[in-house]
């Protein structure tokens, strides 16, 4: 990278974690529990106390401002200026537009609920935590699938980088409704969960100036897209081009945080992907697997690993990935500790 | 290492008033639009006119949604535009980054009304996702560069090209395929229509009398591409993408900030990556909704970047030739735009006739204006306070081989 970049800021939700230090306890413990159902939602006691202002955002928009707003005060002020917003989401306002999709079916087109309609663009989330933070620098909302969430992430490493901003908030989010569950066709017993996570991304001088903690640093990221049939190779490049960037070598990694979700043909892919990428380390190298304990949340699962990551790491480097069966794989480097 | 220069090398059109970057030329200097009285949505009583899309029979049908033939429709012509198609080995490394508004909206439809059907509910769910559009994309040409979807209402392609130029300037991409498209769904007519954003009459921006926007559907797609590769290969050189910029009002979910502020921080930022001055600027296609609300905040920011000059450099807006596509707007008008820098001719903004006098700007109207035009930028706002500015410039030699 053109400059050195570090998270500054940590903040995740779950249905069964608020913070990231109670996502790191509930990971730590490898204890994924009984679910109260397959599909878990995030409990409503875990939101951020919704101004007047904002009782018009979906569920979508609640979640993801809830993980904003602990990153950000993780992380501490900054100027809203030069403060951008990167959110990515895989789905992000399906249910909302089928909700009213659903009601116009049933009443007729001249009877859609304005309020539900203005969130019928996965950016509404991203305005309104925007408003709510008063962020005015660089915006972007990204839906490429599972990937989305580390996808956001580089974009915000690419704007520090071009100067386009000081920080950068990325966010990860994804909700759930009984027709994504039902299209997914997704494996019994697959434990799937709402979750939302968010990161703040600045610049090394400014963050090591104003003495702001520094979780890790990003060394390099690397994304690619390719055929569905050769998913595996698609994730092998985006890891080469990430330990390209990052100036590494296969030998120096400690961890991997891998996306493996335990369905066969995903994990398949993420394997081949490692050993092609990493060569005879990627047999030595520890890799991780957080959604044994967090279930698959879509594009939040790479957010989420990125924060574990950031717990695991002392001064070794670590690899977390993305990949979700939509021809796209992210990869990303990190660093730990601070390295001035 | 000093960024690379990102060229565009192919233009792909699917509007309502042409299927071609040459039908759109000879549309914008003709005055022609593909406007028409029509009724593609029932919304009980309302009537609203359209930019429909008349796909050629040949667009195949393998069960994509509507917004990716469209899609497909650009990319094929953008493809051949470039000539890459009959050159090496390119594609492995060929990225695709397209932005969509409603994405693939007509297939979560089906899957609605499809309830207790599991068949056709699985076969119209594979196309749900807004991602959908980019893969399709990228599998009908084989391309296995950086792949991505873009959803930022209107701004969407324009964000999809910006990043595109980014990934290139920075050397982590030669060629891309970026842009977008959007198409006509119930979602949408009854959306704005709801929201009272809709005209009934005729889109007419910056004119006093105007009353609201008319939806249209579309693709617009570019083949960028680093300069040193598009001069190996002799390619023919459109223009050259030389900056971008993003920013948010942080002010109101459907409204743009009265002042344009957000609009304001992304021209500078543009402006700034782009290393040029207002005064360099000949050129400005705005996003020229029609709405009350739209106009006169995009000429605020233009007088809060541009000065006393913002007077004098001429504006418009291409909506009313095909109407707002939502996502693919952003694609479509910058590529209408650099097609008229090429032909030395600035397209008229139809329908405005009697210019609001909020919108006190130069905006170009009636038969069009013949002029040299060296530098444009192309500027577009979207719900969520969502801001985007492209700057593209005359390359030596524009429209010929890069040799």
């Amino acid at each position: 990278m053109s400059r050195r970049i570090v998270i500054s800021g940590l903040g995740a939700v779950c249905p069964r974690a608020t913070g990231p230090t109670a996502l790191w306890e509930l990971f730590s413990r490898g204890d994924a529990g009984p679910p109260s159902s397959l599909a878990e939602r995030i409990p409503d006691a875990a939101f951020v106390k919704q101004s007047s202002q904002l009782r018009h955002m979906d569920r979508l928009g609640r979640i993801a401002l809830t993980a904003t707003t602990l990153a950000i005060e993780d992380a501490g002020p900054g100027n809203p200026l030069q403060t951008g917003i990167a959110f990515g989401s895989g789905y992000g306002c399906l249910p909302t537009n089928e909700e009213y999709l659903e009601g116009i079916l049933e009443r007729g087109g001249r009877y859609g609920n304005p309020v539900v309609f203005q969130n019928t663009v996965t950016n509404a989330a991203t305005g309104y935590i925007s408003m709510v933070h008063d962020l005015r620098g660089p915006t972007a909302t990204l839906c490429s699938g599972h990937a989305a969430g580390l996808e956001a992430l580089r974009f915000g490493c690419q704007q520090i980088e071009e100067g386009q901003a000081e920080r950068m908030v990325v966010v990860g989010a994804d909700t759930l409704s009984p027709m994504l569950l039902a299209g997914l066709a997704l494996p019994e017993a697959t434990r799937v969960s709402e979750a939302a996570c968010a990161l703040v991304l600045e610049e090394h001088t400014r963050a090591l100036t104003r003495g702001a903690h520094r979780h890790a640093e990003v060394l390099g990221t690397g994304h690619r897209g390719g055929s569905l049939t050769n998913q595996a190779h698609t994730l092998a490049r985006a890891v080469r081009d990430a330990m390209h960037m990052a100036r590494i070598e296969p030998e120096q990694l400690g961890a991997v945080f891998s996306c493996a979700s335990g369905r066969g043909d995903f994990d398949g892919w993420e394997q081949r992907g490692l050993h092609e990428a990493l060569g005879a380390h990627a047999a030595k190298v520890p890799v991780s697997c957080p959604k044994d304990v967090l279930g698959e949340t879509f594009s939040t699962a790479g957010m989420l690993a990125v924060v574990l990551a950031t717990r695991a790491l002392d001064k070794g480097c670590a690899l977390v990935t993305a990949l979700g069966g939509e021809g796209c794989a992210l990869a990303v480097v990190l660093r730990g500790g601070a390295h001035d | 290492m000093s960024p690379h220069r990102v060229v565009i090398t192919g233009l792909g059109v699917t509007a309502a008033n042409a299927l071609s970057a040459d039908e759109l030329a000879q549309a914008l200097a003709n005055r022609r639009s593909g406007i028409r009285r029509a009724a593609p949505f029932d919304i009980e009583g309302r009537t609203y006119s359209a930019g429909v899309v008349d796909l050629p029979d040949k667009a195949p049908d393998d069960g994509v949604d509507r917004v990716s033939k469209l899609a497909l429709h650009a990319a094929e012509q953008a493809l051949h535009d470039s000539g890459l198609e009959a050159q090496g080995n390119w594609r492995e490394e060929t990225g695709v980054m397209l932005g969509t508004s409603r994405g693939p909206a007509l297939s979560l439809e089906q899957v609605i009304r499809s309830g207790g059907d599991e068949d056709a509910r699985r076969r119209h769910f594979g196309e749900v996702p807004f991602s959908s559009i980019a893969r399709n994309v990228a599998d009908r040409f084989g391309l296995g560069g950086i792949l991505s979807t873009v959803t930022m209402a209107c701004v969407s392609s324009s964000l999809a090209m910006g990043r595109a130029l980014d990934e290139i300037r920075q050397g982590r991409a030669s060629v891309m395929l970026a842009g977008g498209a959007d198409a006509l769904t119930l979602l949408s007519f009854s959306g704005f229509s709801v929201l009272r954003a809709m005209t009934p009459t005729v889109c007419r921006p910056f004119d006093h009398r105007r009353n609201g926007m008319v939806l249209g559907e579309g693709a617009g797609i570019l083949v960028l591409e680093e300069l040193d590769h598009a001069r190996q290969r002799g390619a023919r050189i459109h223009a050259e993408l030389c900056g971008w910029g993003t920013a948010g009002d942080a002010h109101h979910p459907t409204s743009p900030h009265p002042e344009g502020r957000g609009l304001q921080q992304a021209m500078t930022l543009a402006l700034r990556q782009a290393g040029l001055t207002t005064e360099q600027i000949d050129f400005v296609n705005l996003h020229g909704t029609g709405t009350p609300a739209n106009d006169p905040a995009e000429c605020h920011a233009l007088r809060g970047v541009f000065g006393a000059r913002a007077t004098s450099v001429p504006v418009n807006s291409l909506k009313p030739y095909f109407g707002h596509t939502l996502g693919a707007s952003g694609a479509l008008e910058l590529i209408g735009s650099v097609l008229g820098m090429a032909r030395d001719f600035l397209p008229p903004t139809l329908n405005c006739e009697e210019l609001d006098p909020k919108c006190d700007v130069d905006v170009v109207r009636g038969e069009g204006r013949a002029q040299r035009i060296d530098t444009l930028m192309s500027t577009k706002s979207a719900f969520g306070g969502a801001n985007v500015a492209l700057i593209a410039r005359r390359f030596p030699g524009t429209g010929r081989t890069a040799r």
